[in-house]
């Protein structure tokens, strides 16, 4: 039972030891997301009356039988590779024993932390498709022990392990497929991509910054406000204006730090690599992350580009697999940033084998979208302008017309840019406002179709096409409706004829 | 099959069957009773909360309990009518190889799954329905919660044979594959 990283996988294993270092800090973040309200509001007493009580030693006491349980539960968890099947059986009380066959697993995903990194371990992720959701997660596992289940994880049904060879004196990197690089990101290219990032994301975060020093400068007895005058007083003989467009100024520089950091944290020392049927992805600087799916587990294929991502040639490349349940984080959603024309079209060429044809030519949406829009905002825009009028409020009224005129011609921009085609198997929508956003979405991996209409669409007989996969859903807003029943048509007569499976 | 030319021949669009022509199957009408019952227990229960309210508040004015009982009067006839209009757009329709369903007055909506699709389907019963004999089919895809399809308001016999009849399609999918 207790043979320890036998590589067949073929007996129940242990992870590495250092897992329970991993399980204790988990249980301890837990724990401690549970009672700090208690452990605060002992702190703060403590002052008052210093002496151990009750109360006190119930929180040792649990912290101590948290500690005893997750070793425990290191102990009692083991994994081993059955017929097809990866088994984890776990559990300190009550025994659990979860079965998860090859061809339901979605993507098997390395990460690791700081402290995976100083121990050479890896946590090792297993994400698996379809309605009852299931995450199965190895805390810690050495580096070439993790390699190899992840190659027995993913090979094909029914494909011979051609490796089999003494793992001890092998190099750790083996991989069955031979792996071509697509592109690496080194320094520079790495500095540019951050350079070109969207640099308004962080603004809700500024903001929330902002709101938190409020409330803890009001707490300490500190007023913001009078701060505030403060600094305009000194910044003698401009008006608040041309103040608030001096904070504002401040906070770009701020923004643009932040995108750099969050891109060099993220992308740090990036390879996008490809091996047999697959695409992978690492890395990371303080966490490093390792991601892989598999052609026919990707649903859908993005690629696009921001207004400064278009200065530079980059493109962003975003694969979007079956999400498992409801929960589609980053995870299922692979982003590459800073890839060239060349390598999408490597890229989808790639993924789309023979498939990947030109398409016929781009269909546009109806103008009612933009009308539509448009209407709305024209009247909410009307709605405040009076208003300011009658206040006789000018430069406030610039900023709305100004925002108003913005807004009308995004709007505009985005119904210019809304477009979609089909070729033979694969179905293409296009979108974006200042950049763009292409999708390419095989026609055999849709799993319904459904046709929407407002009230403003029943009027004007347009419809809006939605097409569900399992990896979210994509819409043709605004065609005519006989259009949208002919593409439905079309669309659903492909699928009911399509032998292959989706994933 | 899969890259024979046969498969890949081109269709022309005016020979493939359309969603156009379907002639959609209408929901058991003790349904709309239901739907109508359940709307006035909720109303009622806002108009008995809403007195209870202003029987035991201090009222400077008697208008406002006059304009509130009016409000909720208007609010729940339009609700009223909305349910009774609504219900002549609810259809289903089955065909050889996909089950559609259609809903929606103010915002419409016809969802399509086809059989080599669905993951699972349900038949499920509420208290009212039980009392009129009523099923909810419910049919899964992988495509998430927002698209998969439920028909409310079927017999329950009907219910379960459309379930077995899919569950079978899909069987039959899979043996083939």
């Amino acid at each position: 039972m207790t043979k320890k990283n036998s590589l067949s996988f073929s007996d129940p294993q242990r992870q590495s030891e250092w897992a329970i270092i991993f399980i204790i800090l988990r249980f301890l973040r837990k724990f401690l997301v549970q009672i700090w309200p208690i452990l605060a509001a002992v702190a703060l007493g403590r002052s008052r009356n210093s002496h151990f009580d009750t109360f006190e030693l119930v929180i040792a006491g649990l912290g101590v039988f948290s500690l005893i349980s997750s070793i425990l539960a290191y102990f009692r968890y083991y994994f081993h590779i059955s017929d097809e099947e990866l088994v984890i059986q776990k559990g300190i009380l009550k025994k659990v024993r979860l079965d998860l066959p090859f061809d339901r697993i979605q993507s098997v995903n390395f990460s690791q932390n700081f402290l995976h990194q100083l121990l050479n371990v890896t946590a090792v992720e297993i994400e698996s498709a379809g309605s009852d959701q299931k995450e199965l997660k190895i805390d810690a596992l050495q580096i070439p022990v993790a390699d190899k289940l992840r190659e027995k994880l993913l090979k094909k049904k029914g494909q011979v392990i051609v490796n089999s060879i003494d793992y001890a004196s092998s190099d750790t990197t083996v991989s069955v497929p031979r792996t071509k690089e697509i592109m690496s990101l080194d320094v520079r290219s790495l500095l540019k991509v951050g350079l070109t990032q969207n640099h308004l994301r962080p603004i809700g975060l500024v903001l929330s910054l902002v709101a938190s020093l409020w409330a803890s400068g009001l707490a300490t007895g500190f007023n913001p406000i009078d701060f505030y005058h403060y600094i305009m007083d000194h910044i003698s003989g401009i008006s608040s204006m041309v103040g608030f467009g001096v904070l504002i100024a401040l906070f770009i520089p701020v923004m643009i730090l932040w995108s750099l950091v969050t891109t060099v944290l993220r992308h740090y020392n990036l390879s996008f690599t490809r091996s047999g049927r697959r695409f992978h992805v690492e890395q990371g600087l303080l966490t490093k992350q390792q991601f892989s799916a598999m052609d026919k587990k990707i649903q859908i294929m993005s690629w696009g580009q921001n207004p400064l991502e278009k200065i530079l040639g980059y493109h962003n490349i975003y694969f979007r697999q079956a999400k498992s349940g409801e929960d589609i984080k980053n995870k299922q959603r692979f982003e590459i940033p800073g890839c060239t024309d060349d390598n999408v079209a490597h890229v989808k060429t790639a993924w789309l084998k023979k498939s990947n044809q030109v398409f016929d030519s781009r269909q546009k949406v109806s103008v009612h979208m933009f009308q539509r829009t448009a209407k709305y905002q024209l009247v909410f825009f009307t709605i405040v302008l009076a208003i300011l009028i009658y206040f006789q409020q000018y430069i406030p009224l610039s900023i709305v017309a100004t925002m108003a005129a913005v807004s009308i011609s995004l709007s505009w921009k985005k119904y210019k840019k809304t477009a979609y085609a089909l070729n033979e198997d694969n179905l293409f929508i296009g979108g974006g406002i200042l950049g763009f956003k292409n999708s390419i979405c095989p026609i055999y991996k849709i799993q319904n179709l459904a046709i929407h209409q407002n009230h403003y669409q029943q009027r004007r007989d347009l419809a809006t096409l939605r097409i569900h996969t399992a990896a979210g859903a994509m819409s043709i807003p605004y065609i005519a409706k006989s259009t949208a029943e002919q593409l439905m048509d079309r669309l659903i007569n492909q699928v009911e004829q399509s032998k292959k499976s989706w994933m | 099959m899969i890259d024979s030319g046969l498969y890949n021949e081109q269709i022309s669009t005016k020979i493939l069957p359309s969603v156009q022509d379907i002639s959609f199957v209408p929901l058991h009408k003790s349904y709309l009773k239901i739907e109508l019952t359940i709307l006035s227990i909720i109303w009622a229960v806002i108009a008995v909360g809403l007195s209870a309210g202003f029987f035991f508040g201090d009222l400077e004015h008697t208008w406002i309990p006059i304009a509130v009982a009016g409000g909720i009067l208007v609010l729940a006839g339009i609700s009223i009518l909305i349910t009774i209009k609504g219900f002549k757009h609810k259809g289903y329709a089955l065909r050889n190889l996909d089950v559609i369903y259609k809903e929606g007055l103010i915002w419409k909506k016809q969802l399509i799954i086809p059989f080599n699709r669905i993951q699972h389907a349900e038949v499920n019963q509420g208290p009212f329905e039980r009392m009129c004999d009523l099923g909810e089919l419910n049919i899964y895809t992988a495509g998430g919660r927002s698209s998969d399809l439920s028909i409310k308001g079927i017999s329950k016999e009907e219910a379960m044979s459309i379930k077995h009849f899919l569950l079978n399609k899909t069987a039959v999918d899979d043996e083939e594959e």
